[in-house]
């Protein structure tokens, strides 16, 4: 009896691990985004789902799936930059004014996903992915694993990157402030373009991932960035080690919820989280060491 | 002819909507993307009263107003110190915790299956033409709405939204509680949202969590940022328009599931491009601060 | 002369710079106290602390007897004390009579009961302060531009507004920061002449200006701050003369 609900806990665990490592995956690309671009910016949830969706047009290619996945979604983060907020950067627009352009292009975005692609839920894996893993006496997919792995070693290059390289500190410290950053020199729109790209990037090998581990809908990006969005205001923005954290704690939150409300509350205490969070931190993005 | 009421009824509901929005969004320059819960609140008390209890009907759209106000000022306190994209997260998030009561609280709001057979307020259950009956109801309401807001813009407390949506701190130097203030655009927006809810309930007899998402409250955001916003005209015009353009879709001959996406991509893409080229939107006065505040 | 407001040992300091150390003054009914000093002597420090913008890291302040430290920035300005900012906050989508009705105090209208059930009252209340309005925007001299958007405005005619915009408020004490920097002399001397009329409709005033010559025209007594501390006080000339005062500027 207390060998199966340790079993329970164990595989338990191991869900919120994979979970996790997950939102680590997203919440990366999302940290960045919002520190280099100082608003809360949808275009991510967008990238995101964009990126699974061309990685299904490669569906019996995987590697090659990941890798269209990237360059589309890369490609759109740096449409998106150039065409709506670089210009409306230059008008010295508000967050709130570059936030609802980015609600705006994410509303057009997924719709015109569901027509070309219609709403149903869309399989790209192949029978790999549901493999079995046998970790110690519980078990993860081929896909949560390689979706773990992946977010460490993301993690870690992104702090590598972070600490080591100085176009990482720049964009970190001054970006998008424009006048200070532009006088010390700091070619602020190359790495705002940059970062759109990157950050665009990542989501959309995560949504790839995503795509593999539980299938495509078109409505799949919001609830991801949103959960996401939790994890990185928790944890901290601009920091790969505050997503980390703040992943593994709304991974567990979600599990606890799980466990003693029902599944079909989970997004709301997600999202209760949420608030909670950003009443503590009221500036949202003061970038942390 | 009952299309065409329909539509009627539809234009001055989602008015209604608009221009109580727009008291948040244009007025004290905040924007909330929770109006559609709202909404749904005085939906699903006017629902939930009709069918179940004998409560008369102005009972209870005067209650459904009163909770809806008392809903958002009670999720406004916690927040009251936040501002401009992280305030309106968090509205984003108090959306869909409402959304997810009127989906998986079965035993207070039956879920997802809704709720069937809303009669006609009890005051016209007699009515020859009850449609007719409605669209007048509805004519006032929305007049009621208009009036409401006009009074309130043209009033003092106006002018303090319009400087607390400018300079808080300019406010406070002159004694002014912008917290204070924009809890009562709040709750007045938000009462008004009721209202209409109350109606819809009436109107389309079955309510369900659908008509009360994320996608809703940013269609009736819409509507404010298309017609102008910090306008008393602006958002009836954006609502008009918004409301008319999926039946003009209609007749392009789109079939009815991607006529819904393609609305969406125009909702959508008419955000974008009025936030690049006219972010006042058509007739409206407020430009969302596309100016850099002063600090 | 009873003091009308005081302050005893404010401090305040930001990540170790020192804004405010151990600064005491006081200033009576019916008086114009000047402040100089160089920039970051922590003069508009502290303006925020007496407002309620900025908490002291210790000291109290008193104003008309009641205590000014902790009480938010709104009450503070319904006691009676009203100020203008370094960098000018006015509202500038609103018209130039607007932002002035926007000055006065205790407007029924502001209430969201009164608006829709004592509307009667309301209205009245509105025609007298915007009589009222009119009439100060008229012996300020900005009468062609009452309909005009605040950012509109020229310069000068901003500042000179929210000087108007603190005589609206009826407050006892104003606190002008900077009043005519960066403006052209015929408005500063306008100006200067509305700030020394002042403690004749029985207000007191305390201004921080860089420029001297005017500054000594028109206050009453005077307090040198540097580095956050007061260095001297007194009336101009005994401030001006003194040979800490005279080393400061020379450097």
């Amino acid at each position: 009896m207390l060998g199966g609900s340790t079993l329970m806990l164990w595989q338990t665990i191991l869900n919120a691990l994979a979970s996790g490592a997950a939102l680590v995956l997203l919440g990366l690309a999302v940290s960045y985004g919002f520190a280099v671009s100082r608003f809360i910016s949808f275009s991510i949830a967008l990238t995101y789902v964009l990126g699974g969706y061309a990685a299904w047009t490669m569906r019996g290619h995987p590697v090659a799936g990941m890798l269209l996945a990237m360059a589309t979604a890369g490609l759109a983060g740096a449409a998106s930059e150039w065409v709506v907020f670089r210009p409306l950067r230059s008008r010295g627009s508000s967050a709130l004014v570059l936030m609802l352009a980015s609600l705006g292009l994410y509303a057009f975005g997924q719709n015109a996903i569901s027509v070309f692609a219609g709403d149903d839920i869309k399989s790209i894996a192949t029978v790999i992915a549901f493999v079995s893993v046998p970790i110690g006496s519980g078990q993860l997919s081929f896909v949560q694993v390689l979706i773990t792995a992946l977010a460490i070693l993301t993690a870690v290059c992104v702090r590598c990157f972070e600490e080591r390289s100085f176009y990482g500190v720049q964009a970190r410290a001054l970006v998008c402030d424009v006048g200070l950053a532009t006088a010390v020199g700091i070619p602020v729109q190359g790495i705002c373009l940059g970062m759109a790209v990157g950050t665009a990037g990542l989501s959309g090998l995560a949504g790839a991932l995503a795509g593999w581990d539980t299938g495509l809908t078109p409505t799949m990006g919001m609830p991801a960035f949103m959960t996401c969005a939790a994890a990185v205001l928790i944890g901290g923005v601009g920091s790969a080690r505050g997503v980390v954290l703040g992943a593994l704690l709304v991974s567990v939150t979600q599990q606890a919820a799980v466990w003693v409300l029902g599944s079909q509350w989970q997004q709301a205490v997600v999202f209760v989280v949420l608030f909670v969070a950003l009443l503590f931190r009221p500036r949202g993005f003061s970038t942390i060491g | 002819m009952d299309y065409v009421l329909h539509i009627g009824v539809l234009i001055l509901l989602y008015a209604t909507l608009a221009v109580s929005l727009d008291l948040v969004v244009g007025q004290c320059g905040m924007l909330s993307i929770c109006h559609a819960a709202f909404f749904g609140v005085g939906a699903y008390v006017c629902a939930l009263g009709s069918v179940s209890t004998t409560v008369p009907s102005l009972v209870l759209w005067v209650g459904a107003m009163w909770m809806a106000a008392g809903v958002s000022v009670l999720v406004y306190l916690p927040a009251r110190r936040l501002r401009g994209d992280v305030l309106a997260l968090c509205t984003f998030c108090v959306q869909v915790v409402v959304f997810s009561i009127f989906n998986n609280w079965g035993d207070l709001t039956r879920g997802p299956l809704g709720v069937p057979g809303i009669p006609m307020p009890d005051f016209m259950r007699d009515a020859q033409k009850p449609q007719l009956v409605l669209l007048l109801l509805s004519i006032l309401v929305a007049c009621v709405t208009l009036f409401v807001v006009h009074r309130l813009v043209k009033s003092p407390l106006g002018r303090i939204f319009r400087g607390i949506r400018e300079d808080d701190v300019f406010a406070l130097s002159l004694g002014k509680n912008p917290i204070r203030s924009r809890a009562a655009a709040f709750g007045v927006s938000a009462a008004l949202a009721a209202l209409a809810g109350t109606l819809y309930a009436h109107h389309v007899a079955y309510v369900d969590p659908t008509s009360f998402t994320v996608t809703e409250s940013i269609f009736m955001l819409s509507m404010v940022i298309l017609g102008g916003a910090g306008s008393l005209w602006g958002p009836v015009v954006g609502a008009a328009t918004l409301v008319l353009l999926p039946e003009v879709l209609r007749f392009a001959g789109l079939p009815p599931v991607t006529a819904a996406n393609v609305r969406q991509m125009v909702y959508g893409l008419a955000i974008v491009l009025f936030m690049l080229w006219r972010p006042q939107g058509l007739i409206g006065e407020y430009a969302f601060g596309r100016e850099a505040k002063q600090k | 002369m009873t003091s009308l407001a005081d302050t005893r040992s404010l401090s305040k300091h930001f990540n170790g710079v020192v804004a405010l150390a151990d600064f005491s003054c006081a200033v009576a009914e019916r008086e114009i106290l000047g402040l100089l000093g160089p920039n970051g002597a922590g003069k508009t420090t502290l303006f925020n602390v007496l407002t309620g913008l900025l908490a002291p890291d210790s000291g109290s302040a008193d104003f008309k007897g009641q205590a000014l430290i902790g009480r938010p920035a709104h009450r503070i300005a319904n006691m009676g004390i009203a100020r203008t900012f370094q960098n000018l906050r006015l509202i500038r989508r609103i018209t130039v009579l607007e932002n002035v009705l926007l000055c006065f105090k205790n407007q029924p209208g502001e209430n969201l009961f009164n608006v829709f059930f004592r509307h009667g009252h309301c209205k009245r209340h509105e025609a007298g302060i915007r009589e009222k309005a009119r009439v100060l925007l008229k012996t300020a001299g900005l009468s062609e531009k009452v309909d005009d958007l605040a950012d509109n405005l020229s310069y000068g005619q901003q500042k000179l507004l929210s000087i108007v915009c603190c005589l609206a408020t009826d407050a006892d004490l104003i606190l002008l920061d900077e009043p005519i920097a960066g403006i052209a002399p015929e408005m500063s001397e306008r100006i200067l002449a509305i700030i020394a009329d002042l403690p004749n409709q029985g207000k007191s005033v305390i201004v921080i200006e860089h420029d001297i010559d005017a500054l000594k025209e028109i206050a009453h007594r005077m307090i040198f701050m540097d580095a956050g501390r007061k260095i001297c006080e007194g009336t101009p000339e005994d401030v001006l003369n003194d040979p800490r005062v005279i080393e400061a500027y020379l450097d």
